[in-house]
């Protein structure tokens, strides 16, 4: 089984480096075994069907903007949570299309995924600082993933 | 009045994703309209102060989607500063790096971006225009076709240039990595490949889009035309070049308006302000403003791949080249002012990119070792240009005599095209909505008039997929909200 621990993000952007800096944190902090791998990657849409492709299991880290932000809380989200969103950007592949199009061509997509998000503060500014109410989240966030491999693992 | 309101504003940031307000009259037709587009903030900030050598490093990384067009307008801007020629191999390198790239984007967006509003129709369920609707109605198989050629050019891109979205082959005056003999073999395989996929796609617009008199009719039909003046990069003989060459603007009625190297942009654009927009509209500045106009009249100016046809006599290769005729044969016509025929000049740019990456690699001094210049001299000012996918893209940087940045800025291909992307959803909005007639189709074929340009802006943004609803507002002459269209909102 291989589980792919995957940091979404810009770190030029602020906030928006969060799963970059949490993949690096957890890599300094090493300890992962060999059926697990940590990526970090500015990458999105199409591009990331070459990443989680042949991985059986898949943690996303990611920011997510809302109204009434309460910038540095975060969520477990799974991937029927998310919807199949027909984007208006024509840059835009929305992830469980990519999870769809994996399959239809027969690739081996990641059967169970659950996805960090991390509420952002800034996204908008170009700058390589998160936000304090963001850093201050990384410790919590890397429990949640500890304890998501964990249970995995005894499966 | 102007208070019927509607608004189309997807919430979270996007690549390429604007914020569309149209305001109707007491009647129910259309007042003004606006894309607002979130502008990149603090690039200015965030450069100065940082040694020049960076940029080429820094700048793909804030645009996720066409990473090697910054990375190579910025290396150019460095050999500018550095005042260093390359090598002639090293710019036959850049060049195939760069068709490469041009050939995968093209591709990529004509399939999975650009295509379902024609391949599936632009009538069609908002939940079936997407790429898996795409794939039900031309195979599967074209589909893995397309995710293999974009693979095979990102494994070039890759093995030449570092990461695709962090290249680091660009130095001032050359390239880092040379290619063996056996490299030219093995990817000239892939640009063969790339000629046939490229023909093969241009088939399929021929047989999806030409052969239906509907779409045809949409494409040459007044909701999505407007005559302007055009900007792209020419060589020597006037054919259009992605990597070099003068930048030639034609006017409306073809004929050469001006030509010029980039280092002297400045004598020829200038940028307008409106109270509105974050974006500062470029225009050609011996034209002057007029508003959001068209016409000879009007410096409003378009780029991208209608704008490099219209702004060059054909295309350097063949097989481009008889596609480029037919296209205007079929348009009436050059230039074309067809806003829609950006997708298709978009399909005859990519067999322009594999034939050219086929020219390229059949020359053999492609390998040749003598890979760079280094440079000497002292810098102060530099700048770069290519045409990137959505148009030509400009990187001016100003330098102590260290080399360390004191001002940079950059002209992104979507903002050269702001200007024509807000008349252009004016126009459909004013021709498509009636008497506050707003439905679903007609909302997504007022979005068709700015993704043909496919807008990008305020690049990578990668917050998480999905979480993207799309809002319409339609208020009544008291600002009462009267419908709500919520798309791809639970």
């Amino acid at each position: 089984m291989k589980t792919l621990i995957l940091g979404l993000g810009n770190e030029l952007f602020g906030d928006d480096g969060v799963g970059i800096h949490v993949i690096r944190e957890l890599k300094k902090r090493g300890g992962f075994k060999s059926n697990i791998d940590l990526v970090e990657t500015s990458v999105s849409g199409l591009a990331l069907l070459d990443i989680i492709a042949n991985y059986d299991r898949l943690v996303i880290i990611d920011t997510i903007k809302r109204e009434n932000p309460k910038p540095g809380s975060i969520r477990l989200i799974n991937l029927n949570q998310i919807r199949h969103v027909p984007g208006p950007s024509p840059h835009y592949v929305s992830f469980p299309q990519i999870i769809t199009l994996g399959k239809k061509f027969g690739l081996k997509m990641p059967k169970l995924v659950k996805i960090i998000a991390v509420e952002a503060k800034s996204i908008y500014h170009l700058g390589e600082e998160l936000s304090p109410e963001v850093k201050s989240a990384i410790p919590e966030i890397i429990n949640k993933i500890n304890e998501l491999i964990e249970e995995w693992e005894k499966k | 009045m102007s208070n019927n309101r509607i608004t189309i504003d997807p919430i979270t940031r996007l690549e390429g994703h604007g914020k569309i307000e149209i305001f109707l009259d007491e009647k129910g037709n259309v007042d003004k309209a606006f894309l607002q587009i979130p502008e990149l903030r603090g690039f200015e900030q965030f450069a100065v102060g940082r040694p020049a050598e960076e940029m080429p490093r820094i700048t793909p990384r804030i645009c996720g989607v066409c990473p090697t067009a910054h990375h190579m307008a910025s290396t150019k801007a460095l050999d500018d500063l550095f005042k260093v020629e390359p090598t002639p191999v090293a710019k036959k390198i850049r060049e195939f790096i760069y068709s490469t790239f041009m050939l995968e984007d093209h591709t990529l967006h004509f399939f999975f971006l650009g295509g379902p509003d024609f391949v599936v129709g632009p009538q069609a369920p908002a939940a079936e225009r997407n790429i898996l609707g795409v794939l039900n109605k031309v195979g599967l198989e074209i589909g893995k076709k397309v995710i293999e050629i974009r693979k095979q050019c990102r494994d070039i891109i890759s093995y030449l240039g570092g990461k695709v979205i962090h290249p680091v082959c660009g130095l001032p005056g050359g390239v880092s990595k040379g290619l063996t003999e056996e490299d030219r073999k093995k990817f000239l395989e892939v640009a063969k490949a790339g000629v046939e996929f490229a023909q093969f796609a241009l088939k399929i617009f021929d047989d999806i889009v030409l052969k239906n008199k509907e779409y045809v009719d949409i494409v040459t039909g007044d909701v999505y035309y407007h005559r302007t003046y055009y900007m792209g990069l020419v060589d020597e003989n006037n054919k259009v070049n992605f990597y070099d060459g003068y930048i030639r603007v034609v006017d409306p009625n073809g004929k050469e308006y001006a030509k010029f190297k980039c280092q002297d942009y400045l004598n020829h654009i200038a940028e307008h302000v409106e109270p509105w927009s974050y974006i500062k509209f470029p225009y050609l500045k011996n034209v002057g403003w007029k508003g959001f106009v068209d016409g000879e009249d009007s410096g409003i100016y378009r780029v991208a791949p209608l704008a490099r046809l219209n702004a060059s006599d054909g295309m350097a290769t063949p097989l481009a080249q008889e596609a480029y005729e037919k296209m205007y044969e079929t348009l009436g016509g050059k230039p074309a002012h067809n806003t829609l025929a950006f997708h298709w000049a978009r399909l005859i740019e990519a067999l322009y990119a594999a034939e050219r990456m086929v020219e390229l690699l059949e020359d053999k001094e492609i390998t040749d070792p003598n890979i760079r210049n280094i440079p000497t001299e002292t810098p102060k000012e530099g700048i770069g240009v290519v045409e990137a996918p959505r148009g030509t893209l400009i990187h001016h940087y100003k330098t102590d005599d260290r080399g360390i940045l004191t001002e940079a800025n950059l002209i992104v291909a979507t903002v050269n095209n702001a200007a024509a992307i807000n008349m252009s959803i004016r126009r459909a909005a004013e021709k498509l909505i009636k008497n506050g007639n707003v439905s679903d189709g007609i909302l997504n074929m007022v979005e068709m008039a700015f993704r043909a340009y496919d807008p990008c802006h305020a690049c990578a943004t990668h917050s998480l997929p999905g979480d993207m609803p799309l809002i319409i507002n339609i208020y009544d002459a008291d600002r009462k909200l009267i419908h709500q269209f919520k798309r791809n909102v639970k």
